[in-house]
């Protein structure tokens, strides 16, 4: 095949801008480091209707209504989440935190295996030593130091010294958390909020 | 005076030239060609086929038979085309692109809170907090992928 020296010289040309073009979209990816999202409309839009199921759930608290104020919270656990796939911690830490506060409404509906499960939930969402986990081991500590309480007066004395064990073991971790979050805060820690 | 009034041989000559290349046109002669011209813009004859097909051959015997204009005009858009492209790159290769704008990301809420969270309730307070902080770096990101101001500037 035989190319007019025109159509080669377009050719040429082509692949060299081609060339340019590749090399600036990888020299613009390679500046990109910081892999974590960026705060954007759909984390607020999360983030606002975690703040509305709140203050719903407390004027349904203030009224009497723990069911009503438990089942606007388990709102917030069930709603779709942003960007699916993708990690963001505001959204781990709300959602740590209304478990907790999912717990201490079941804890004082007198029903401690459901707050035993809200607070096992919570710590899903919060590995890291935060306030956020302290806050929640302490809420299974005192479930746990419930149990011990009704355990005992039930006459189940092994079950309820186990449970007490528990209890404390639960709330001395929350206090190692929380002195750990406290050094860190006063050290000047790591900028996570602004 | 008398000298004056007689044509000179000379004059003569020139004078049976130009009567001989008026009744034949194939004749060279510079002053027939404009006696000819004269006339024909005082009093223009219809141009007959064979006259025009002479002129147009003519023409194009003086000429050559390539059409050179095209070759000019292909070689002044392609030259042009040429220095147009390399122009583009030595832009693009020469020209930094404008950093992004530092935009704030998705990270702990830890640090808005610089005391323990109290043992009982207190998460309504949290949320409300933590909204209106990312709020406001949604806000600063607006304005800064909009180019009013950096992250920095509080």
């Amino acid at each position: 095949m035989k190319l007019s020296r025109g159509l080669a010289a377009v050719l040429a040309l082509s692949m060299a801008l081609g060339g340019v073009l590749l090399a600036r979209c990888d020299r613009n990816e390679s500046a990109r480091t910081d892999d974590s999202a960026v705060v954007d409309t759909e984390l607020l839009a999360f983030l606002s209707l975690a703040r509305a199921r709140h203050h719903e759930a407390n004027v349904l608290e203030q009224n009497g209504d723990v069911a009503g104020a438990s089942g606007a919270l388990q709102k917030i656990v069930d709603a779709p989440k942003p960007h699916p796939g993708q990690r963001f911690p505001e959204i781990e830490e709300v959602l740590a935190d209304t478990f907790a506060r999912m717990a201490e409404l079941e804890l004082a509906s007198h029903d401690a295996s459901a707050a035993q499960r809200h607070v096992e939930n919570g710590l899903l969402h919060a590995s890291e030593r935060t306030y956020f986990r302290g806050h929640l081991l302490e809420v299974y500590g005192i479930i746990e130091e419930t149990r011990t309480a009704e355990l005992a007066d039930a006459g189940r004395t092994a079950e309820a010294d186990k449970t007490r064990a528990h209890a404390l073991s639960l709330l001395r971790e929350a206090v190692d958390v929380q002195e750990a979050v406290i050094g860190r805060v006063l050290d000047g820690g790591p900028q996570g909020g602004r | 005076m008398t000298d004056e009034l007689e044509p000179t041989e000379e004059e003569i000559r020139e004078s049976q030239r130009l009567r001989e290349a008026l009744e034949d046109p194939s004749k060279d002669s510079p002053d027939a060609d404009l006696l000819r011209a004269v006339q024909s813009a005082a009093n223009p004859k219809t141009l007959d086929r064979v006259s025009l097909d002479a002129a147009v051959e003519s023409s194009l015997s003086r000429r050559g038979n390539k059409p050179r204009g095209g070759v000019v005009i292909r070689v002044v858009f392609g030259a042009g085309a040429l220095l147009a492209a390399a122009a583009a790159i030595v832009f693009m290769v020469g020209h930094e692109p404008s950093p992004a704008p530092e935009l704030a990301r998705a990270r702990s809420t830890q640090s808005l809170f610089k005391e323990r969270f109290e043992t009982q309730g207190g998460e309504s307070a949290r949320i409300d907090r933590i909204a209106m902080a990312r709020a406001a770096d949604l806000r600063d990101n607006h304005y800064a992928r909009w180019g009013v101001r950096d992250r920095g500037h509080r």
